[in-house]
């Protein structure tokens, strides 16, 4: 009941004229970014860092939070009328989005069933944080440095782990994101250290131009090998909102798919490294263990439903461990932290007890992002093939214009710039030899939390590992740690030696 | 003859460039920044050092996987929009962020891409008003002006 209280409270914070225009356009850019093949939403997230600087912490994040969970929402508008997923949690809303779309043509049924399982199961993920967050706050409290130390390596190496199609590669880059990020001033001793002589490696390296360049500016290098490929759609029809209305029978298809992927979908999104997309695979995979209409893969209501709650539940429920603990689960939700961090603010489980303003605000825009996305998703409808239609290589210099003066306004200098460039480049790198930078960019947050909580655990223990397992929270954090390290290469033994099935490549 | 199945290829160089990181990273953490402190406890290069021996191993496994992987391939075309940003940031040095970002867009959409003007004009008018109307007037970003102009006004 306390918690129902305080979200009305948060409600009072949002409803400014201010923070209803930044959900707004947060929501807008939100579904324009995910609508476009190509951008997601860790470079959406990014790239729209530097506009929030002139706001305050509270309106900063709630515009941001409204364009990662609107974004859920764009990514499977390409995914129904181009068969090209926006984002990767919208790769499921193909397999039954685009067959109703064209085989069965209703594609303006398909987008609007793809919109109300996304409101149903975003308002389920959020009603679920409104109650685990805090929650998960009261536990956070009874964390001292070595429970913090051990859950922080389960964090970091759960999206190393899982992240990707090997696990040696993302924890490679999650080292790597440590030690960028030890550069510049040792924050408990005030030491310099790694700045190789470097005035502006005193510093650091900067969150906002290495982030904006590591997944902004590689996604541009990246889409300048589709600039040259037409997006048409195969739709014949034009799409109006009249014309895409649900029947009453669609509803009830509907509901109970999304309801169920609701639930799964949160709690699929509270663990780091599951995220949207994995929640997306789990709903509908779920659904094949019930009675469909139609058959699944055809352009069945109920696979568009399972897997657009799902992944709109995931991304409300990262948002949990996110506020209360201070642990992203993905990419973007490292981003948000990182944004945070910047505006002075820590998440974790003092948050909901020194700013519940803000922590209630957030939560309670989400809900409000969900109504306003839900209303901005049918006004958009009638246009959304004009849209999907803009060419890569119009796009291509508008972004890396954005990225260049986004990075130089963080720093107010070209050193921003050329942060930037170098992290684009080795962005590009890393994720065309396979590495995935997620992990990358979890760890660069996260770090120096880890190590002030690392040192403080040695310093309490004198140098003894055994603060580790003294302390029964440590000693679960730290068996599931070893679990994490362990499955990978169980799972490799086993297939090695025949006791699973290889995979066949088709 | 026939080709061996292990080679060097492009995925082998960033466990190259991960291991000299962390050789670089553990060199300077026990002799500049130190390691532990018996008083005190650990020091400014710990966590570093720690880090930097798993970044070690692991970049040894990474490089042996790697010998069996295929080369990535990273095509030619994919490199211009990097080049056009080095050619703006030095534009920005002589004649200014802003009219680097004008005469950027013109080369690049109407030399490179072969973009209509109609289209040309509309990326602009949006680049511009990101730009001039966001970072400058809202945010009150002020961009670099170049040498020639801060020549002039100086």
């Amino acid at each position: 009941m306390d918690n129902l209280l305080m979200l009305m409270q948060g409600f009072t914070v949002v409803l400014t004229v201010q923070n209803i225009l930044a959900c707004l356009f947060g929501a807008f850019l939100g579904i324009i970014v995910g609508a476009m093949p190509g951008i997601g939403s860790l470079a959406g997230v990014a790239l729209l860092l530097p506009l929030t600087y002139k706001f305050n912490p509270t309106t900063a994040i709630i515009m941001l939070g409204a364009l990662y969970y609107s974004n859920m929402y764009g990514g499977s508008y390409s995914a129904i009328l181009l068969n090209i997923p926006g984002d990767s949690p919208a790769i499921m809303t193909t397999l039954d989005g685009y067959p109703m779309a064209t085989k069965r043509k209703r594609p303006g049924q398909a987008l609007l069933t793809a919109n109300m399982s996304s409101f149903i199961g975003g308002t389920i993920g959020m009603l679920i944080l409104t109650f685990m967050g805090p929650a998960l706050a009261d536990i956070g409290l009874k964390f001292g440095p070595a429970e913090m130390t051990a859950l922080l390596l389960v964090a970091m190496t759960s999206i190393g782990w899982l992240v990707g199609d090997n696990p040696v590669k993302g924890l490679l880059l999650t080292c790597l994101g440590i030690l960028i990020a030890a550069m510049g001033m040792d924050t408990l001793s005030g030491v310099p250290r790694y700045d190789f002589g470097n005035i502006y490696l005193l510093g650091g390296v900067p969150f906002t131009p290495f982030v904006i360049g590591m997944v902004g500016f590689a996604q541009v290098i990246r889409l300048m090998g589709d600039r040259n490929k037409k997006t048409e759609s195969k739709i014949e029809q034009n799409l109006t909102i009249k014309g895409s209305l649900l029947t009453l029978h669609d509803f009830r298809r509907l509901l109970p798919p999304a309801i169920r992927s609701g639930f799964l979908g949160t709690f699929v999104g509270v663990l780091p490294g599951a995220g949207a997309t994995t929640g997306a695979f789990l709903g509908y995979a779920t659904q094949k263990a019930f009675k469909n209409e139609e058959m699944l893969g055809t352009g069945a209501i109920e696979g568009i439903a399972s897997c657009e709650a799902a992944n709109n539940a995931a991304a409300a429920g990262a948002f949990a461990p996110l506020l209360a603990l201070g642990i992203p689960g993905s990419g973007t939700g490292a981003v948000l932290l990182g944004g945070l961090m910047m505006w002075g603010l820590n998440p974790g489980p003092l948050l909901f007890t020194t700013n519940p303003e803000f922590a209630w605000g957030l939560i309670a825009s989400l809900f409000i992002a969900n109504i306003l996305t839900l209303i901005i998703a049918l006004g958009i409808i009638p246009f959304l093939i004009r849209i999907l239609s803009v060419p890569i290589k119009l796009l291509i210099p508008i972004v890396s214009i954005i990225c260049l003066v986004g990075s130089y306004s963080t720093t107010y200098s070209m050193y921003g710039v050329f942060v930037m460039l170098i992290s684009g480049v080795f962005g590009y790198i890393f994720e065309k030899s396979g590495y995935s930078t997620a992990p990358m960019l979890l760890a660069f947050v996260l770090a120096p939390l880890l190590e002030s909580n690392m040192r403080k655990a040695f310093i309490i223990s004198q140098g003894s590992m055994d603060i580790f397992f003294d302390k029964p929270i440590a000693l679960a954090f730290i068996i599931v740690l070893f679990l994490l390290i362990l499955f990978p290469i169980v799972r490799f033994l086993l297939t090695k030696f025949g006791v699973l099935k290889k995979k066949i490549a088709k | 003859m026939e080709k061996s199945k292990y080679k060097l290829t492009f995925k082998g160089i960033i466990p190259i460039f991960t291991i000299l990181v962390s050789v670089i990273f553990i060199y300077f953490g026990f002799t500049k920044y130190g390691f532990w402190d018996p008083m005190k406890g650990p020091k400014p290069g710990f966590v570093p050092v720690l880090i930097s021996f798993l970044l070690l191993g692991i970049s040894l496994l990474a490089l042996f996987t790697s010998l069996k992987e295929e080369a990535p391939e990273f095509p030619k075309d994919n490199w211009y929009c990097v080049l056009g940003m080095v050619a703006l940031v030095i534009g920005s040095f002589i004649i200014g962020l802003i009219p680097s970002v004008i005469v950027y867009l013109l080369v690049w959409l109407k030399r490179f891409e072969k973009v209509s003007w109609k289209s040309t004009f509309i990326v602009m008018a949006i680049v511009l008003v990101i730009v001039i109307g966001v970072f400058v007037m809202w945010l009150g970003i002020d961009f670099p002006k170049g040498i020639i102009l801060d020549a002039i006004f100086r």
